[in-house]
Parts: C-alpha cells; sequence; structure tokens
C-alpha cells in the first residue's frame, strides 16, 4: 500500500522560518548536484551522500559539539517510524533543506521537517507475498540527487520519489525478486549516475553493479560480479568480466556464482573510481567448487565511466566460511615519510583489516582486528590468506552415515568480525573506529536435513562469544595495526560510527545506547537511552550555528534471527523505530 | 509441555519476540476452524506436480490431498502459496508458527512436510529442541531421488562412471549436486549442469545437451511421463546418497495437535480406500505409501 501525505501547511511555515532565520542554505529544496555530493564532508550544514562523503570516511569537520561540552547534548525531536514495522532499523538519514529522507523497515521512506520532526510525506512500497529478503527487512538509507529521493526496495525496484512531494517519478527493475533478487543498500550517486548493488546470493544469482541516469533510471552500463558474464555498455557488449568463463570455478557452478553486491559502494573522486563490495561465492559447499571463485569475497574497483573492473583484491579466496567481502573499502591519504600514500582501508568478514594502495589495489599491510582467529594463520606478502589447516568446514557428501558430522570451531562466525556496519576514518587522529564482534560458530555438518519436501544436507552451527562481551568498537591505527583503544559491549554491534572534529566519535549499541567517546582515548563522555536497539548509522550537521546529530532506534536485523548464546545477549531489547535528533541547548 | 519449553527459550532470549507478536497471527484452534467453515492450507508456489496453478486453478498432488481432506471434514479449503527459503524450519515458521514475513498471514496446516523422527526431534547446538513450535505428521508418501536416462547416450550403462564422459543436469542447491559432485573423487564435476529447476534439466534432456537428469522421482516421472523404451527413471547409481528416500507429511503448529488428530485420520481413510493412490494415478506419478502404511499394509 502507498500512503504519501503532504502537509503544505507545515512545509510553509517550516520554509517561512528557515527564510526568517537566514539559514546557511542559499535557497530552499536547491537541486542536489554532483558538485554537492562531492563536498559533502565539507558542506557541514548538509548531509547528501550515505557515508558524509563519497569516500565514506563518516568524519565530519564539526567541532562545535567536543568531549567538554557533549554531556550537555539532548534530544530536540523524535520521529516514530509507527505502525506494527517496527523492526530492524539500519537506515543513515539525508538532510538537505530543512528536511530530513530517512528509510524504515518494510522498504518505506519518510520526509521530515527538521525543525519540528513533523512528517512532510511517507512513501510506503507495495512487497509482493513471494518475496523471501535473507536476514530481516530493513532498508539502509536513499540517495539525493536533483529534485529525487532515490531508494531500494526489499523486491529489488529502484525508486525514484520527488523530494517534495513522495510522489513516484520512476521505477526501474534491479532484478526479479522471484529468483532471489532484492535490495536493502542506499544508492550511490557518481557523475549523475546512481550506482546499485543487489541482493540475493544465497539463492544463486550473480551479483552485478549497474549505473542509472539518475533523473531517469535509464540503465547506462551494468556489470557482473562472477567470471564469465557479460557486461554492457549503453546496450552493448561491453566485455566479460575476468576475461573468460572458469579459469578459477568448477563445471557450470559460474553460471550461477553468487558475489552479490548487496552493500552497495563507496567512490574516490581522486582516482574516480567505484569500489564495489562482493558476497560468499554460491553454492555455500565449498567443496562443490574448487578454485578461488573470482570475483567473490573481493574489492572491486570500477571506471565509472565504463563499468569496467580496473583491479580487484579478493580478501576470501574459495570461501567456505560465509566471509562476504562487502565490507566498505574507505578512501584515505596517510604520510609515509614524505611521501603521501593514497591508501582505501576495509575491515573484512574475515576479520583481517586490509589497507590497499588504492589507485592500483596493490597490497600494503593487514593484520587481525578481532582475537583468535582459526581459518587462517596469517597474511602472505600480497594479503591472500594462508589457510589453516582443518579450518574449512567439512564437504557434507562426507557424512554418508547419517550422523553429524565432525564439529569445526571457526573464529569470526560468518556473521564476521565486523558485518554490514559501516566504520569511520578520523582525519584528526588517523584512527579508524571499526564496530568488530568478537565471536565465533561451531560449524558441522547436517546430516538430516530438508529443503522444498527434498531431502538435503545443511551445515549446523551455533555461534558462541569467545568473552563476556561480543561488541567491540576498537580505534585502529591503519599504519601500523596497532589497538589504540577499544570498547566492549556486551551485546552484538550492529550500528555504524561517525567521527567529528570535535575530537568526538560515535555509536549506538543494541542495549539502545548512543555513546559518545573522546577519539583518541575511547573515554565514554556521552551516554543516551534511545528506548529501542541501535543499528543505524549516525550522522551530524549544522543549522544557525548549532551542531545536530540524528540516529535511528529500532532493534532487528540479522543479529536477533540467530539464536543460542548470543541471543542471551540481547534478550531483554525491545522492537522500535524511531529517529532522534540532538543537539547542545542554546546557552 | 509446549509453555514449558517456550518459557525456557525465553529464557535463553530467542523467541521472545513471539510474545509480542499481534493477535491477529495467533494459531486459530480446530473448534474455530470447525466453526468458521474453512481451513487454511499452506502449499508450495509453482512446485509440480505436488502443488501449482493450472491456468490459475491450483492442481497437484498436495492441492488434492488437502482438497480431499477438507471435504471429508465438511471445510472449505483456502490457499497459502508459499515460497520456498532456504529451508524446511524456515518454511515451518514462515507458513505456520510465525507468519509471513512481511504479511503474518499463517495457515492451519502446512502440505509436503517430510516426516522424520530424527528431524522432527532434532537438538540444535545447545541441546534444545530444535522444531518444537510445530508438530510434524500423518505421512502420505515415500519420495526418493531417481536418475533419468536417456539409454541412447549412456549406452545402457548404468553406472555413474558414464558420467566422465556425459553430462548430468541437476537442480542447484539440491543433494543429488552435492552427492555426484563429491562422489568418485570429484571426478564427475565438470559433467554436473546445474538447472534452475528440475524442469529446466529435464528441458535439456529432451532437447539431447545432457544424457540424465538426476531428482525426485515424481518430478522426474511428471516431467518425463511418456519414458517408452529410449528412457529409464531408476536410482541406479544413487546407493552411496545419505538419504536414498524420506516420508512426506504434513506439519501443524505445535498446540493444534486435535487438528492433525483429525487430519491423520483422514489420511489412513484415503491410503484405505484408493483415493491416495487414485490421486498419484491422476498425475501419473507412481505412488509409494510412507514407510508407516508399508508397515501396516
Amino acid at each position: 500500500m502507498k500512503s504519501r501525505k503532504i502537509s503544505g501547511q507545515l512545509l510553509s511555515t517550516a520554509l517561512g522560518l528557515t527564510l526568517a532565520l537566514g539559514m546557511l542554505s542559499t535557497n530552499t529544496h536547491a537541486a542536489v548536484t554532483d558538485k554537492d555530493i562531492l563536498n559533502d564532508q565539507k558542506t557541514t550544514d548538509d548531509v547528501v551522500s550515505y557515508g558524509l562523503g563519497p569516500r565514506g570516511q563518516r568524519y565530519s569537520p564539526l567541532d562545535t559539539l567536543n568531549t567538554d561540552n557533549v554531556k550537555k547534548m539532548h534530544p530536540v525531536w523524535a520521529f516514530s517510524l509507527g505502525g506494527e514495522k517496527q523492526r530492524g532499523q539500519e537506515s543513515q538519514p539525508i538532510v538537505k533543506d530543512g528536511v530530513m529522507y530517512v528509510t524504515g523497515s518494510y522498504s518505506r521512506v519518510y520526509a521530515i521537517d527538521v525543525n519540528t520532526g513533523d512528517e512532510l510525506w511517507q512513501y510506503e512500497a507495495r512487497l509482493p507475498d513471494g518475496i523471501m529478503p535473507c536476514c530481516d527487512v530493513i532498508n539502509r538509507g536513499v540517495a539525493i540527487y536533483d529534485d529525487v529521493v532515490i531508494f531500494g526496495t526489499l523486491d529489488a525496484i529502484l525508486v525514484a520519489l520527488d523530494q517534495k512531494t513522495g510522489k513516484v517519478r520512476w521505477r526501474k527493475k534491479m532484478g526479479d525478486y522471484k529468483a532471489g533478487y532484492s535490495s536493502t543498500a542506499a544508492p550511490m550517486i557518481v557523475k549523475g549516475m546512481v550506482i546499485t548493488g543487489v541482493s540475493g546470493g544465497e539463492f544463486g544469482i550473480v551479483g552485478k553493479v549497474e549505473a542509472r541516469d539518475a533523473k531517469t533510471g535509464e540503465l547506462i552500463w551494468t556489470r557482473p560480479t562472477v567470471e564469465g558474464h557479460m557486461g554492457y555498455l549503453n546496450g552493448k557488449e561491453n566485455g566479460i568480466t575476468g576475461g573468460e568463463a572458469n579459469k578459477t570455478w568448477t563445471g557450470d557452478l559460474w553460471k550461477t556464482g553468487g558475489a552479490a553486491t548487496w552493500l552497495g559502494g563507496t567512490y574516490d573522486p581522486d582516482t574516480d573510481l567505484i569500489f564495489m563490495g562482493t558476497g560468499n561465492p554460491s553454492p555455500w559447499n565449498s567443496h562443490l567448487r574448487p578454485g578461488d571463485n573470482l570475483y567473490s569475497s573481493s574489492r572491486l574497483a570500477i571506471d565509472p565511466d565504463t563499468g569496467k573492473i580496473v583491479w580487484h583484491f579478493q580478501t576470501t579466496p574459495h570461501d567456505g566460511w560465509d566471509f562476504d567481502g562487502v565490507n566498505e573499502l574507505i578512501a584515505f591519504d596517510y604520510k609515509d615519510g614524505r611521501k603521501t600514500v593514497k591508501a582505501a582501508a576495509t575491515a573484512d568478514r574475515n576479520g583481517y583489516f586490509y589497507v590497499l594502495n588504492r589507485e592500483d589495489g596493490k597490497f600494503i599491510r593487514g593484520f587481525p582486528f578481532v582475537s583468535g582467529i582459526t581459518w587462517a594463520e596469517g597474511l602472505d606478502e600480497n594479503g591472500r590468506p594462508i589457510y589453516k589447516e582443518g579450518g574449512r568446514p567439512g564437504n557434507p557428501a562426507d557424512s554418508e552415515s547419517g550422523e553429524k558430522g565432525e564439529t569445526i570451531w571457526s573464529v569470526p562466525s560468518f556473521l564476521g568480525g565486523k558485518n554490514w556496519m559501516p566504520m569511520a576514518y578520523s582525519q584528526d587522529t588517523g584512527l579508524f573506529y571499526v564496530p568488530s564482534n568478537e565471536w565465533g560458530m561451531d560449524i558441522w555438518n547436517e546430516p538430516v536435513s530438508y529443503k522444498k519436501g527434498a531431502a538435503y544436507l545443511g551445515s549446523g552451527f551455533t555461534i558462541k562469544p569467545i568473552y563476556d562481551h561480543i561488541g567491540s568498537l576498537k580505534a585502529v591505527d591503519p599504519k601500523t595495526g596497532e589497538l589504540v583503544w577499544e570498547f566492549k559491549n556486551t551485546a552484538p554491534l550492529w550500528g555504524g560510527v561517525l567521527a567529528t572534529a570535535g575530537n568526538l566519535v560515535f555509536t549506538g549499541t543494541p542495549e539502545g545506547y548512543l555513546y559518545g567517546f573522546n577519539a583518541k582515548t575511547g573515554e565514554i563522555v556521552y551516554k543516551f537511552n534511545t528506548g529501542s536497539g541501535i543499528v543505524g548509522s549516525p550522522v551530524t550537521w549544522e543549522k544557525d550555528g548549532e551542531q545536530y546529530l540524528s540516529v535511528l532506534s529500532g532493534w532487528g536485523g540479522a543479529v536477533p534471527l540467530w539464536g543460542g548464546e548470543v541471543a542471551k545477549t540481547i534478550k531483554d531489547i525491545n522492537q522500535g523505530g524511531t529517529v532522534w535528533t540532538f543537539k547542545l541547548p542554546r546557552s | 509441555m509446549i509453555r514449558r519449553l517456550f518459557w525456557r527459550y525465553c529464557l535463553a532470549g530467542f523467541l521472545c519476540l513471539l510474545a509480542s507478536l499481534p493477535a491477529t497471527s495467533i494459531a486459530r484452534s480446530f473448534d474455530d476452524i470447525m466453526e468458521s467453515g474453512y481451513i487454511t492450507v499452506a502449499v508450495y508456489n509453482d512446485f509440480p506436480p505436488y502443488s501449482f496453478k493450472d491456468n490459475k486453478v491450483p492442481r497437484g498432488i498436495d492441492v488434492d490431498v488437502a482438497a480431499q481432506i477438507a471435504k471429508n471434514l465438511n471445510l472449505d479449503v483456502r490457499w497459502m502459496w508459499i515460497t520456498a527459503d532456504e529451508n524446511l524450519e524456515d518454511d515451518m515458521r514462515n507458513a505456520i508458527w510465525k507468519g509471513h514475513i512481511i504479511t503474518r498471514k499463517k495457515a492451519d496446516l502446512m502440505m509436503r512436510v517430510p516426516y522424520d523422527h530424527k528431524f522432527s526431534y532434532a537438538i540444535d547446538g545447545y541441546g534444545l529442541p530444535k522444531n518444537e513450535m510445530v508438530v510434524m505428521f500423518g505421512p502420505y508418501h515415500r519420495e526418493s531421488w531417481a536418475i533419468l536416462k536417456d539409454t541412447q547416450k549412456t549406452n545402457n550403462i548404468d553406472t555413474l562412471a558414464i558420467f566422465q564422459y556425459e553430462k548430468i543436469a541437476v537442480e542447484i542447491d539440491s543433494l543429488p549436486s552435492f552427492f555426484l559432485g563429491a562422489t568418485i573423487g570429484g571426478r564427475l564435476r565438470d559433467n554436473i549442469v546445474h538447472s534452475e529447476s528440475i524442469y529446466k534439466a529435464i528441458d535439456l534432456l529432451k532437447d539431447e545437451s545432457v544424457a540424465a537428469v538426476s531428482g525426485m522421482r515424481s518430478q522426474l516421472e511428471w516431467g518425463m511421463p511418456d519414458v517408452g523404451s529410449r528412457y529409464t527413471i531408476n536410482a541406479t547409481g544413487l546407493a552411496a546418497i545419505s538419504i536414498k528416500s524420506w516420508d512426506i507429511g504434513m506439519a501443524v503448529q505445535q498446540d493444534f495437535r486435535q487438528l492433525a488428530y483429525a487430519v491423520e485420520d483422514q489420511i489412513t481413510l484415503m491410503v484405505d480406500n484408493g483415493q491416495m493412490q487414485k490421486i498419484f494415478d491422476n498425475y501419473k506419478v507412481t505412488f509409494e505409501p510412507s514407510s508407516l502404511y508399508q508397515e501396516s499394509h
């Protein structure tokens, strides 16, 4: 059901106020341009991209809020996403010209007056009965461009809405939901194009990256992420991914090879490259597909003009642990002596933190960011994992006796040393703030298993904590691998991080707390209970000389879907769906 | 007992969310069903010969079995068409105990649920029952793996060795895919063709691009009804597959046992009076009774 609402009166009141107060923005509802998006990190009066800038550093130069005054920060309004559909609010707000755009679970979008917290309009996608989204009904946010708001739905439709009214301007199908395609990531704008990935790797689809004209939705290029599939540019063949089929696969499995691009990507204007991560290969049983299985569990650098892969870096060749390689690759520069290194960093599901040369994808260094990794002994000089003997889950087909197979203790668990939740990079401290989880899994072959009326061989697993805590926010030095500070949290961390020039780092916890930390020391300088678990990503912006901070609260996502000992840490957390907005009181 | 288990899980935290489900998704009791005059039955979407739509008319073995049960109980049937998730546990959660992920709708009864004591009473990694939210009962069919072969291509060679030279198609992520990919030291891997569906695999056999298809016997029989002398359907070569055949029954929510007893009585009746045989005959599929009825008849 679509429900749209425009409150003209409220809108005009808001605009009137805005003009009267002489806000920094020169005009109201100015069309969002590529320049606005490229400068997002510098322009503190808006947030027009996922990640506060195309590189996704999640760093704001705002320093009004600092470690001394942040304790006085208090809520100015809270906005309920309403209804019975309160679960898994993983969205990052976008703020432009006095309006905030957020997505809610079940493919909903809201426009909110940032002065009052009033709803301006709401759009609810009509979802077909037959959709089967993996891992909860979440959405991570919108992209804005020109005068539209663009987001992806659980049934894999890319929808552009009029910024003022919430009315549909165009809709494009990214894949057939009946084949398993879905979409939950925030789209990205690069050079007037909207760049998207797809979810659904568990169902044997092939991942792809697509570029569409952001104004019309017309497809410009498509780049499959599995070796052997043809890419297209302006409707014409544009080269086979990886050159030819089956160099690193077995049999015909490349045809259904997974490598879903379900978390979207980042863009580095400096090298003019799109960085996109890919998910695990399909089928999950790695013993059926000997080989590296390119480009699964990889980071791809793609030329935005042609849709061609410029370089790739595979974090987990021949994955057998469900280590998606989708986590964000963040461009940053650092000094090595006098030389500026054009680097990019990522904290992988597999428990290793990688620093790459972002011009050519060459490995600079890597180190574990969680403890007790079992599947690899380390990384070699090219960053390729050195597999540990006995660290790979067994072949299900070996359990012919019908008995439970041998159990393997594997760290990290398949939910990863770090999952989807984006880390932040502070330009002041030079540190990455990584929302990680310390957990492992017992994994075994499950011979008594069924799938759609048929006997099957599944794998059984139980996720277990390693310490008394699971969540661990870590301040990591990318130049040395040094752990500068750590904040331990009982429940798994599942929300994004934000760093500011006020020497602050913010993140939320499933227990419902929005935390502020001293970026240098890790000291807790702010704590506020939002009433439900935080699995969204905070943003900060400025209005009338005051610094605001917003975050969604609403427990959900993949963690509550899995049981066992992890569940003990989250058993008292209630559902929710609220946008919280904070600022310092005027003195 | 269910209450005790429920709260034990609640202490472990996992299923507490259930407590917060809206009232509309509370299971209907047997009395509610009889009083309302209808029963909602979950069947898989697009899954011939078990359940599918033929010009919008529900058809299939499971559809006919459920319709006959409802008729015997003087009830109308309402269909809940479900899309298969990753495994049976997910399907039972979506169809009968927690409800559909979007609509929260549930069915009273779910068809084509394997009936296997090992599965029903399986425990998880913490020593707790895995499937305590449902009761699986009423086996009405015994399904098995088989290979459909084009004997002109296999040259009447009935061992798997021929697939070192000839192609064999399977449905992706199925047990035959796992088995054939691993057996004989993985030597068949390069000749396994993975299809999205078993019927696409059978189409490959029909256009002679593969020599054989491995899948569920009923589906192979439905997809190739007139085997003639050129084609064979049998389980030769699959002796080492981990589960060769399995019983198929139904499931209801755990606190629904009274409904399960009433439905199970109808199955026994239908097996005894030949209605079950007739339903399978209508689809030209071999009726293999479940092991329960094989023992008692």
